[in-house]
Parts: C-alpha cells; structure tokens; sequence
C-alpha cells in the first residue's frame, strides 16, 4: 500500500514537473472545452453574423440595381455578391449541424445551373418571388443563378442587357439567399434553435455529441471535409474532364477565389481566428503536446493557399493552360487533409479523453 | 508397428474429444468470441465518432475506390433539366433532383412531399394486379406520382400530409404521442380513377445494402414460418418479385415491401421514377404515355450514361454499416437481453452471414448483424397501407435492418421512423408495431421504466 502510494505520489510529481516545463517553454495550455467554446463563440457566431450581414448588403444593392438599372449599380451588386460569397465560402470550413442537416448549403450554392429551366423561368409570364423559389430546384437557387444574371452566362452582362424578368428573378433569388443566411445564422443562436448548446454541452448532456472528443473530432472532421471537398471536387472534376462547365463560379470567374476562401476558412477554425478576434484554438491544443505536428499543419496551410495563389489565370482556363500549377494546388490540399484524418485526427483521439 | 498405434490412439481421442462437444454447437454461435462493434464484419465504419456514420468498405483496389468517389458525386448531384451540357435529364415530373436530397448523409430526411429535403414519396396504383403479379398501374399516373415537375409542367398531383395524435401512457405514467398520417391527394392534372390506393414510402439509409444484397436465399428462406409451426405468433414470408431487368421472378429483398430483388434495379427505378431519369435498366421516362411527356425532348439515348448508374450502384453496395458504441455498457447489455427476451429478435434478427461477392472480400463470407430477417410481416391494421405489392399485402411490411439506428440523429439532425416517418421516436415506432409483433409490442409496453430505457439503450448502441 505504502508502495503504491508513494508510486502515485512520484506519478503526480512527474505529470506536475512535465506540465510546469511545458509553461516554461511558453507554450500555451489549452483545453478541449476551450476550444470548443472558442470555436463556437469566436468562429461560427460572428462568421454567421456577418454572413447575414453581407447577404442584407446584397439583398439591398439588388433592390437598387432594380430600382435603378445602371452600371454602377451593377457594378455594386457584383461586389455585394463577390462579399458573401467571400463569407459564405469561408463559412464552409465547418459544414457542421443544421448547414448540413438542414440543406441550408446546396440551398444556395448548387452548380451547374440549370440553364433550360432557368430560360424556361425568365421567359414565363408567370411571376415569381422568394415564396415561389423555396419549391423549385436548387439548381435554380442561390448563388449561382443570381451570379448568372449579374454577369451574363458569357461574362457580358450590361446594366442594358438585364430583362425585365431577370430583374424580377435576381429580386427573389437575393431575398431568398438572405433569407437561407438568416435561417442559419438563427440555428445557431440561442434564441433560435440553438445549435450552439449542442456543441457546447458535447460531453455534458449534448444530444449529438456524445463526448467532448466527437465535438473536437467533428471540428477536425470539418477542416478535412473541406479540404476533400476543394481537392477532390471542385478542383479535380473540371480538372480530370477536361470540362469548364463543371465550375464553381464561371460566369464571375470567381471559382479560384472561392477555392482560397475556403482553405482560409478552415485555416481560421484551425488557428481560432476571425475578424481580428483570437481564441484558444485546435493549433494550440496540438502544439500543447506536438509542436512539430502543430508545424507541419500550419505550414501545409500556408502551401495550399500559396499554391492556389500561384494560378494566374481564371480556373475556366487554367484547366486547359495552367494544369502544373492546378495538380501543385490539389497535392497541396490533400496533403494537408491526410495530415488533418490521419495525424491531427489521432491526436485528437490520444488527448481528448473526457 | 508401435508409431500405428500411438497414430491411431491420437485419432481416436481426437474424435473422442470431438465427439464429447454438444452437437451443432459451433465457435460461431457464441457471440462472446467475436468483436460486438463489428456489425458489417470487415465491412464496419469504425470513424463512427467523428461525425460520419458509413465510408467505403475497407480493402477496395485504387479503381474501385475511384468509381466509389464517382458514385458518391453522382449521389450528391442535383440533376437539371434537358438539353443541358451536364446532368441533363432531370423530370419533367420527378420527387427530388438529387439522391442525396432524400437520402440524406446516406441516412434519410424528412417526411414531408415537395420540398428540397422532402424525403417522402407515394406509390399509386388500382386493386388487382399486372402481368407479373405487381401492382397495377394507375391509368395517366404509373406506380408512382411525381409531385414536383420542370418549369411550365403541371406534376402529377400535390400531396397533402396531415397528423392526428393521440397519446398513450405506460403503467409508470411515462406518456408518448403517437400520431397517425392522413395524405390526400390535391390539384391532380387528369381526374384520378376511382378506387385509387396510395402507399407513402420515407427513402431509407443506404448503407450495408451490398452485405444484404449478398444474404444466401437460402438463409432468407430459413427464417420463414408461414403457418407459425412454432406458435409464437410470427410466420414471416418471404417475397417474390418481377426484376424488369433479368425478366425472371427473384426473391425480393429491397424496398418496403421487399418490392425490388436488386441493388442495380433499386437505384435504376429511382433515378427513373425519383427523378424521371432513363438508364439501361429503366430506358422509359416515368411519364412515358403521359401527356407531360410532351414537354421534353425524347431520345433514344438514356439521360444516364451506363457507367454513371453503375457508379452510384457500386458507391451504394459498397457503402460500409456504422460500428456499434458502447457494447461493453452494463445497460446496454442487459437491454440486449431484453431484445431477445420480448423476441424483437424473432424478426430483427441479429446475426446471419454473407456469400461470395468476387473481388469485395468486405461483402463476402462475413458475419453481419443488420437485425432484420429481410421477409414480410403481417404488422397490424394501424401501420397498413391497403395496397398490396406483389406476395405482400396490405398489411404487410418488411423487416427493417436496424444497424445504424442509433447513428440517425448524429447523422441526420432530427431522425424519424417507421415507413412513412410517423414515428419521431424509437419508444413510438415500437408502439406502432401491431400484427405478428403485437405480442412484442405488448411485452415492451409492460416491461419496467428501467428496462424500457435499456432497451433503448441497446437499440442506440446499433
């Protein structure tokens, strides 16, 4: 007995020693409860928030381009839509609870559009609203629709070229994106159906998250969903086919933007940082016990940005001229989502026991 | 000469030893020598914490992880209306635009009709049967309504989907809601014939289908008791079907009703009739004879090139069953027992093994625990539909699987049960289980509060 004691004793000597050089080393001590606190409280509440904002901006840069059809006022629902795209796309680093479950994601952001059926809308006499496009498909929703019409399906679009039953479309589709930002952004929130209680309670009585290490897994899971999702999707398919119809945003060509934000989006979730906000993040839980991991995942980060970056022409071309700099940037993300499922993901499982 | 000896006297003890073991008895009964989370076999999703309930199966080869990727796309495309540079085809009356909008996550979604995350949809047909003992056709309707169309097209007709509740209270005074659907039929484009029958189907989870699709005959068979030899008030019959692609009669072992005998007519019917898209297997459009059908361009050619049904058949057959959680919990175990106790396992059968698929060594010869027993039974007047589908009556349904039951709301937000979605929780669709399952039903209604949590226990562990 005296033994064990004394065994228990040296045991909680050591861990104590380990833990006081680890503060020597400043290198900060977080916990998973932090992160996942932070993660809902510093990342997915205020990216949300301002998704909704941005989608408003939108929503009201529309109703003037309506109001009064000129090129300025085009040229500021361009920018407006270029806005939340930015947002949303960023938001898309954790495709976590009700975006998924709710079908808030392919409600407005599904491609290809549907080009006959939108030609078959804008030339029907039969108006239409925001109601009306709750029940048709979603690839006659969301984004890429309005980018359509803001843009042209050559990329031509003038203040003059827009019809009046396009313009009768574009009213509806920006309201009804604003209204998808706004139904998520309320699922989340407490005084909605409050999804954060969710995450936050993971291990302590949340109906999803059984432990706190699903909670901290599904955030992992996230970073890695989306890098898949960019590498081996978006990227790949219009890549592999030779086929720029397949694009994300071919009439902006902004897909090359989004595919940035969306590695960003995730490198936020992995550093905690938003908007100039820090918190306790999955970088320091990592680097807590693995710097060289914590390393490693930083830097691959860096290299997918960079390497989408090194693009220098839209996506709809680079898929017929710049292939090099296109198989460089999907190396480059898959690297970093086999860092994030094997060596991240097992840490998370090694360290997270509650 | 003495080696002969020592040689036969170890035979004979050998044999001796042998012969001294219980007859029948066999390692592969005893449950305790295998891995209880393993309900797939090799084909079991271990990732289940992280937020996914099923993958590809282990061992695929680089190309058949590739046409798995394929398939997983295609499942997740929304399909688009024709002529269209891709993903054409779409309607012009359809249920949904994409597989993934019904089969959500793999799993399902809501029961509700015409929305983007609808996942009900309504059979139709008149009383009596086609020439091959299916259900007959609803003049200008088919066997299925399509209540969404194209731009400019009317559908077949809208549903109305409203609910009754009633609650029932337990001797403890736990009380459940039980709420019972009542559909209509609204804005139909041609007068529908009289005598009508409807039968709602909520699209299930599409995992582990190519481990049952590789269930023996032989095995469905066993589990048949058609005259109740056994008195325990189950028969359980198996059903056979038309395969319109083979042309033969098969056993059948898919849909509600075990209405369809394979996995490449299952997913070929509900491109065509989900989302009016033709392939080899289905080469007419759902509106085939109808007036719709003037609203798209016919074509010889299927909207489905041949290699993309064949993806999303092979990205469905080689999707892999969530691992059990929690199998060493105490309650868990003891609601286990219970299951079997009450004879939920009757039906729901628990273990059963898989035959030879070549070149998927995941699906082949493994010992695989989707409790069902894959025939139809007789479930009582408040579940029936009153629409017979081929040996299966009106009052007949399937066994569903139950692995992955405990992964719904993980995998889904909010989970629903039963054919049509009524039930919101598992203690409901138990209540609802009538028939054959009466005395089960009556059995669990009885058991104590804590036994009761148990065995909801076991059934969140699947």
């Amino acid at each position: 007995m005296k033994l064990k004691s004394s065994l228990l004793i040296i045991a909680a000597a050591s861990v104590s020693m380990f833990a006081c050089k680890k503060k020597d080393d400043n290198t900060v001590t977080v916990t998973s409860q932090q992160v996942v606190t932070d993660f809902v409280n510093k990342l997915v509440l205020p990216q949300y928030a301002e998704l909704q904002s941005r989608a408003t901006t939108l929503n009201n840069a529309v109703l003037v381009l309506n109001a009064t059809t000129n090129n300025a006022n085009l040229a500021a629902a361009r920018n407006a839509w270029r806005d939340v795209r930015s947002s949303w796309e960023q938001c898309e680093g954790f495709l976590i609870g009700p975006v998924e479950d709710d079908n808030y994601d392919p409600n407005m952001d599904t491609w290809p559009m549907d080009y006959q059926q939108l030609d078959s809308f804008t030339a029907s006499s039969a108006s239409f609203s925001a109601a009306t496009l709750q029940s048709v498909s979603q690839s006659l929703r969301g984004f890429h629709p309005l980018e359509s019409i803001l843009w042209g399906t050559t990329g031509a679009a003038t203040a003059d070229s827009i019809t009046a039953k396009q313009k009768e479309y574009m009213v509806g589709l920006a309201q009804d994106i604003l209204n998808t930002c706004t139904a998520l952004n309320n699922s989340w929130r407490a005084s909605g159906k409050n999804f954060q209680n969710v995450m936050l309670t993971a291990g302590a009585g949340s109906s999803r998250f059984a432990t706190r290490r699903e909670a901290m897994l599904a955030i992992v899971a996230g970073i890695s969903d989306i890098c898949g999702e960019v590498g081996g999707g978006k990227l790949l398919e219009p890549f592999e086919q030779y086929d720029s119809t397949k694009t994300e945003s071919p009439f902006s060509h902004n897909s090359i933007t989004d595919f940035i934000n969306n590695i960003k989006g995730a490198q936020n979730v992995y550093l905690c940082t938003y908007n100039m906000q820090t918190g306790a993040s999955m970088s320091d839980f990592i680097a807590t016990r693995n710097i060289a991991l914590d390393t490693k995942i930083k830097n691959q980060f860096n290299a997918a940005i960079t390497a989408l970056n090194n693009i220098s022409t839209t996506f709809e071309s680079a898929i017929y001229t710049q292939r090099t700099q296109l198989q460089n940037a999907m190396n480059a993300i898959n690297e970093l989502q086999a860092t994030m499922d094997e060596d991240a993901k097992k840490y998370v499982q090694t360290y997270v026991a509650d | 000469m003495k080696k002969v000896y020592v040689i036969a006297g170890c035979v004979l003890m050998i044999a001796g030893a042998t012969m001294c073991r219980k007859p029948n008895a066999s390692v592969l009964d005893d449950d305790s020598k295998f891995d209880p989370r393993l309900s797939g076999g090799l084909a079991t999703y271990m990732d289940v914490e992280s937020g996914g309930s099923t993958g590809p199966i282990a061992g695929l080869s680089e190309r058949d992880a590739r046409v798995h990727d394929l398939g997983d796309q295609l499942f997740e495309q929304s399909f688009v209306a024709a002529p269209a540079p891709r993903f054409g085809g779409l309607g012009p009356v359809f249920n949904n635009v994409s597989c993934a909008n019904c089969h959500h996550n793999d799993g399902f979604g809501e029961p509700s009709f015409g929305k983007l995350g609808s996942s009900l949809l309504m059979r139709v047909s008149l009383p009596g049967q086609d020439e091959h003992g299916g259900p007959l056709a609803l003049p200008g309707f088919g066997g299925q309504l399509q209540n969404v169309a194209l731009v400019g097209v009317q559908p077949e007709a809208t549903v109305e989907l409203t609910y009754t509740e009633q609650s029932f209270s337990f001797a403890d005074g736990e009380k459940a809601m039980l709420r019972t659907p009542a559909y209509s039929l609204i804005n139909p484009y041609m007068p529908l014939p009289a005598g009508y029958l409807t039968s709602p189907r909520l699209g299930p989870t599409v995992f582990g289908l190519g481990l049952l699709e590789n269930v023996p005959e032989s095995t469905i068979l066993s589990y048949t008791d058609p005259t109740d030899a056994n008195a325990d008030g189950i028969k359980g019959r198996a059903n056979y079907v038309y395969d319109p692609y083979t042309h033969k009669t098969e056993i059948g072992r898919f849909g509600k009703k075990a209405n369809t005998s394979s996995l490449l007519v299952q997913v070929a019917t509900a491109f065509q009739q989900d989302m009016g898209l033709t392939s080899y297997v289905q080469p007419k459009k759902s509106v085939w004879g109808q007036s719709q059908m003037a609203s798209v361009p016919e074509s010889a050619i299927p909207d489905l090139a041949d290699s993309m049904l064949n993806a999303v058949v092979f990205y469905v057959r080689t999707l892999s069953v969530p691992a059990r959680r929690n199998t060493n919990n105490e309650t868990v175990k003891r609601g286990e027992a219970i299951f079997k106790q009450i004879n939920c396992s009757a039906c729901h059968v628990p273990t059963m093994y898989t035959g030879v698929v070549p070149g998927l060594p995941a699906l082949s010869g493994q010992r695989i625990h989707p409790y069902t027993d894959m025939l139809i039974h007789d479930m009582g007047e408040g579940l029936a539909d009153h629409r017979p589908d081929y040996l299966a009556t009106g009052t007949d349904w399937r066994t569903p699987p139950l692995w992955g039951i405990g992964m719904f709301e993980k995998n889904n937000g909010t989970p629903y049960y039963l054919h049509d979605g009524r039930a919101r929780t598992v203690t409901e669709a138990i209540l609802w289980h009538g028939g054959e399952a009466q005395r089960s039903r009556d059995q669990f209604t009885q058991l104590s509060k804590a036994d009761r949590t148990a065995l909801l226990a076991f059934l969140q562990s699947l």
